[in-house]
């Protein structure tokens, strides 16, 4: 009598099937919640100080550099930011708080501190193509947004995940919709489309020369494209430290004025 | 057939020459008055008529000509020191406005009297609710202090105020009135206090009288027509006429003026058609008969070719008026181009005659043997390319069917010309001879062939696999390169080069950020302007609209807004104005004054970091800026402000605030009675804006229905003026698809163009298709056997593709006149192999010696005298002209040169397969 479990393949296949070690097995693919945790754990560090450059495209068509120093505490809660060059607005700052929900600007020619109206979180910040709720951080994403994993997708040769954000209404986000693609080996986003209200891919973020910086994966190139109004503005991260703990005072009106 | 009707011909044409001419005399009588009438309806500039009449933006288009006053607008521009142009401006202003058989009217300002009366209904709720404390006090120091007050609660109200280019341009106005304010108030403390508080009063509320750029150095006028841009005459007179008002008066008062937009290009290009038309064509048959004379070494039979020529052109020209009535930007190049298609069948029948004449045969025998041996691939040729440009019908844009239809059937006319035209003067030139030279022995004619033809042909035949290899990765690597070709969208760059309007155009653009090239929506009620105006401002693609919601404001905004302005006028009106200026008015006064600095030089620094150069320059011409040696974009922006200012550091602002200080107490009477009169003239002037009265269409002043009521009463109209350049393909692009989606009965310019480009690309693709397919047909009805109707088909394939990459290894880009050459090359190309195979068939399938130095000569020679005739074209002032005909001249060599590589080693080819398959004994080779 022959012994039949009813295969019609032989049994060594399903015994060896059985023997394939657990990691040989596709990897199991994370939820869009625990993509979204993991990035907010790299982009939202404590604290951070840094000098970068940023490039926008002036009315007149032509290309201006601006050098500026930025400080942000508290998962960017709290940021200040003052112009280096050029010379026209050296000394120039913004100090953001409550995630930018409160914005005063510093002008050093007139020495007078002004308050910006709380609806500028939404407009464009000085010029460029982020706005100023764009720079805040902070869980805006983990709290305004639905996460969900959208799966594997390949970008400049890197195995990466698509995770989409839809907007909660009640919670008024920024975007209805944004798609973040980031990289399988960090959690480091290496484009995030935000979308207009017609569905439309308003402007991309793409983040590039993504260095490691006091154990924390760090984009050194970032370029915002504003793909219904054609332009884009660069920032390039000259150098960073997250090992910094701000003096106490720091983000205040009267530091502005430094 | 075509053997008995050629020798028909001949044979006709030698005995009866005289009976000929008389014929050719009363066709070319006729066809010369219709050439006339031609001439008469002048040429079309306008990309308008090329498009199909029944495109939806077309329809639009021209019902807005029809329905609207004033939607056909010259721009005059002055540039110069600020004095000079007002002095300038006040002296031609009167004089065009008299203008009335083609001027309605001259715009240069907002409309004063409108304004005057109802300025604060036309403000935004939100915007007056803001501001109203400007309004509440006549007083300098009362109106200075609102005035900061307005400024800061409205800076921190709105950052957004200066964020985009409308509301730069606002912020430019505003900060201007300021900059008079300021000069007269320095005016006043000069001690030329007449008119002074007045005057900065004036400027206050209605800004500065003119529109100017934000240095004041540049100045813009509308001058508004009675005519639209498809009236020609007037489109050449009116600019004439106000060009010799204009510059007399320029060179008087040291500005240098001008005229541009729309009709003024559109009169330029008529001009430099009109004068390219006549030199282009001459200096085609200039070239193409020296050309002749060199390569035949004969000096009348060239003459006669060109005689035979004229014929020909003046047909086509004359039969074009009934199919066309009037020529286009391209169809009035159809001479020059005739005489490069049309000299070809001259010199196939010149080569054929002079050898049969070399050999010794008599004049009917040599004619009726050039007539049959070269007659057949002239009339197959001139039908191939006549088909290849009359598949152009089937295109939907009408500049492409006209182009199709004008060549083509010109063609076929010069063809006809030349079968009877040439003989007959052939035979009369024979006939004077043996007159003039009974006892002399005739002159024969010499028989020049080019045997390195042959002997190439030959060569490449015998070593066809090679030959083979090498064509197909030489024409692939072109193939390559010419699919990487692009097309050019900027318009501007078929223009004629040099002009000065086009160049006071971009001056135009750079100072006030105005392209007059502006798309246009109607709408067909109020209530859908007001829809339409608010989706369009909200489009990413545009910077300024401009409608009549800007000065008729909705019926319920209206009613809101009564009781703020009520109130404003109330407040005014109660408003006491202080006789005189006390000393502690005068600290008070410094102090506003300082803090107004404070005030621009932030609003400076926002506009600086927000990349609103215009802004932060006029902003500079108050406070000054901080100068950047370091930086040469710094340097370079800081260098505008030098013609206005000795010291960049020092704005008239901070000098007044200076002044104030140093003059102390002395000032007091003069600013007395400055703020005497700035009161005097503010209150009854802020009385006289806060008017209640409910605006309807009918209380708009003329000019302003003008241009955006409808004749009707029942059609409005909305300008959108783009943000970025709209000649960036991008771009255009862009600002199509968002108008398009606000409303499809979108027009203007850009949206004209874009279609038309989109429909010359559609059509340019349709008609190679059908050109290709139909010629094919032809080539098997003619040859009777597909391999050579292959054989002749693919070196013009081959053709193409070269002359692609070509194009683009020389860093051409494809424009829109220039895609006008593809279908010409594919009519052109396919000439060359139909006259090899056919010499073929004559000679047999392997005397390729034979058949390249007789007929590879004739095909070389009418290659050289088309690419002559369509190089000439290079030297054309209209751009795309000059494009087209570079074009057209790398495309026929391009398309001899395949000719002459490709067939031998398509033919070695072919007899390698037929002898490897046994096939029929091959022919004896001549080598």
């Amino acid at each position: 009598m022959k012994f039949n479990l009813g295969l019609k393949r032989p049994f060594i296949i399903y015994l060896a099937a059985l023997l394939v070690p657990i990691n040989w097995l596709p990897a199991q693919q994370p939820t869009g919640q625990e993509i979204l945790d993991r990035i907010n754990e790299i982009t939202n560090v404590t604290n951070s100080s840094s000098v970068m450059t940023q490039t926008i495209k002036t009315s007149s068509g032509q290309l201006r550099t601006f050098e500026l120093e930025s400080y942000s505490a508290n998962k960017g809660e709290k940021t200040l930011m003052r112009y280096r060059k050029p010379s026209s607005v050296k000394g120039q700052a913004f100090l953001m708080l409550n995630h930018a929900d409160d914005i005063w600007t510093y002008f050093p020619r007139t020495k007078r501190v002004r308050k910006l109206a709380s609806h500028a979180k939404k407009q464009s910040a000085q010029g460029s193509d982020f706005t100023y709720e764009d720079m805040g951080g902070g869980d805006t994403w983990k709290e305004e947004f639905e996460p969900t994993n959208l799966g594997e997708v390949e970008l400049e040769g890197q195995s990466c995940w698509k995770l989409q954000l839809d907007g909660i209404p009640e919670k008024e986000p920024p975007y209805p919709k944004m798609t973040i693609i980031v990289r399988q080996e960090d959690y480091h986003p290496l484009q995030v489309d935000y979308y207009s209200d017609r569905e439309d891919v308003m402007k991309s973020l793409y983040m590039g020369d993504i260095q490691e910086v006091d154990g924390i994966p760090t984009a050194m190139k970032l370029t915002m494209r504003n793909h219904d109004k054609a332009t884009e503005t660069k920032m390039e991260v000259l150098s960073i430290t997250y090992d910094w703990e701000p003096p106490k005072g720091f983000f205040s009106e009267r530091n502005l004025k430094k | 057939m075509r053997d008995r009707l050629l020798t028909a011909v001949a044979t006709y044409v030698v005995k009866r020459p005289w009976w000929t001419v008389l014929w050719i005399l009363c066709i070319t009588i006729v066809l010369g008055y219709m050439m006339g009438r031609l001439f008469q309806a002048g040429v079309s500039t306008e990309y308008a008529d090329m498009m199909p009449q029944d495109d939806p933006s077309i329809i639009e288009f021209n019902t807005i000509m029809e329905e609207y006053n004033a939607t056909s607008t010259l721009y005059m521009v002055a540039e110069g020191d600020d004095q000079a142009l007002r002095a300038f401006a006040d002296e031609v202003i009167p004089q065009i406005e008299d203008m009335e058989q083609y001027v309605t009217d001259v715009i240069y300002q907002a409309p004063r009297d409108f304004i005057a009366e109802h300025a604060l209904m036309l403000m935004k709720t939100s915007d007056l609710e803001n501001s109203r404390t400007l309004f509440e006090d006549p007083n300098l120091v009362g109106f200075l202090t609102n005035l900061n007050d307005s400024f800061e609660k409205e800076y921190i109200q709105s950052e957004e105020k200066i964020s985009n280019l409308e509301q730069e341009q606002g912020a430019v106005r505003f900060l201007d009135g300021i900059q008079t304010w300021v000069d007269e108030f320095d005016n006043a403390l000069e001690g030329q206090v007449e008119d002074a508080g007045a005057a900065a009063s004036e400027a206050i509320l209605f800004g500065s009288g003119y529109n100017q750029s934000w240095d004041r150095r540049m100045m813009i006028f509308k001058v508004m027509t009675t005519f639209t841009i498809y009236d020609l005459g007037p489109m050449i007179d009116c600019p004439n006429a106000i060009d010799a008002i204009i510059l007399p008066a320029a060179e008087k008062h040291g500005v240098d003026a001008g005229l541009t937009g729309s009709i003024i290009l559109g009169r330029d290009k008529m001009e430099a058609i009109s004068t390219d038309m006549i030199v282009i064509t001459l200096l085609a048959i200039v070239g193409v008969l020296i050309l002749f004379m060199v390569a035949f070494r004969m000096i009348v039979a060239p003459f006669l070719a060109i005689i035979t020529l004229i014929f020909g052109v003046v047909w086509a020209m004359g039969l074009a008026w009934p199919l066309v009535g009037q020529l286009n930007i391209l169809t009035a190049m159809m001479g020059a181009m005739l005489v490069g298609l049309g000299i070809d069948f001259s010199i196939h029948i010149i080569a054929v005659y002079t050898e049969w004449r070399a050999r010794g045969e008599d004049v009917l025998t040599a004619m009726t043997g050039a007539m049959t041996r070269s007659g057949k691939g002239i009339i197959t040729g001139a039908f191939t390319t006549a088909i290849a440009f009359m598949t152009l019908i089937f295109g939907k844009t009408d500049g492409m069917r006209q182009f199709g239809l004008v060549l083509g059937v010109g063609l076929l006319l010069t063809m006809v010309a030349t079968l009877s035209i040439l003989p007959t003067l052939l035979v009369l030139r024979e006939r004077f001879w043996e007159r003039i030279r009974k006892e002399a022995k005739p002159k024969l004619p010499r028989d020049i062939s080019y045997r390195f033809l042959g002997s190439s042909a030959q060569w490449l035949s015998q070593r066809w696999i090679f030959s083979l290899v090498a064509v197909v990765i030489v024409v692939g690597f072109f193939a390559y390169r010419g699919f990487q070709l692009e097309m050019d969208y900027d318009s501007r760059n078929l223009l004629p080069k040099g002009l000065k309007s086009l160049e006071l155009q971009d001056k135009m653009i750079e100072a006030f950020d105005m392209d007059p090239d502006n798309a246009m929506l109607t709408a067909t009620s109020l209530e859908e302007a007001y829809t339409l105006t608010e989706a369009t401002k909200d489009a990413s693609t545009v910077g300024v609209v401009s409608s009549i919601v800007d000065l008729l404001p909705p019926k319920g905004e209206q009613e809101q807004r009564k009781a703020l302005v009520a109130d404003v006028r109330r407040t005014m009106a109660r408003a006491q104005i202080s006789p005189t200026i006390t000393r502690a008015d005068l600290d008070r006064l410094k102090a506003e004054v300082e803090r107004l600095e404070d005030n621009v030089m932030e609003i400076q620094s926002m506009a600086f970091i927000g990349g609103q150069d215009k802004v932060y320059l006029k902003a500079g011409l108050l406070v000054g800026v901080v100068p950047d040696e370091e930086d040469p974009s710094m340097v370079a922006l800081h260098e505008r402000l030098n013609p206005n200012m000795p010291d960049i550091t020092q704005g008239t602002l901070s000098a007044l605030r200076e002044r104030l200080n140093s003059d102390g107490i002395r000032s007091l009477s003069n600013v007395s009675r400055f703020h005497r009169d700035f009161a005097a003239a503010f209150k009854p002037a802020v009385v006289g804006m806060a008017n209640t009265e409910t605006l309807t269409v009918e209380s708009l002043p003329p000019e302003i229905r003008d241009q955006y009521v409808g004749k009707s009463g029942q059609h409005f109209l909305i300008y959108v003026f783009a943000r970025e350049n709209i000649w960036n393909r991008q771009n255009m692009a862009r600002l199509v698809n968002e108008m398009q989606k606000v409303s499809p009965r979108a027009t203007g310019m850009p949206i004209i163009y874009h279609a038309l480009l989109r429909g010359i690309t559609a059509d340019g693709r349709l008609a190679m298709q059908i050109a290709l397919g139909l010629i094919f047909l032809l080539l098997l009805a003619d040859f009777k056997n597909v391999w050579k109707a292959l054989l002749a088909i693919v070196p013009l394939i081959f053709g193409v593709l070269l002359m692609l990459g070509v194009m683009h290894l020389s860093g051409m880009m494809l424009t829109l006149v220039g895609f006008y050459a593809v279908p010409i090359i594919i009519g052109i190309g396919i000439d060359d192999g139909v006259h090899i195979i056919h010499r073929y068939n004559v000679e047999g399938s392997r005397k390729h010696t034979a058949v390249f130095s007789s007929t590879g000569r004739a095909i070389l020679l009418t290659s050289l005298t088309t690419m002559l005739a369509f190089g000439s074209l290079w030297f054309a002032r209209f751009s795309g002209l000059s494009d087209l005909g570079i074009v057209l001249l790398i495309g026929v060599g391009a398309c001899f040169v395949a000719t002459v590589l490709v067939i031998p080693v398509l033919a070695g080819l072919g007899h390698g397969i037929a002898d490897r398959r046994g096939g029929a004994a091959p022919e004896t080779s001549e080598e």
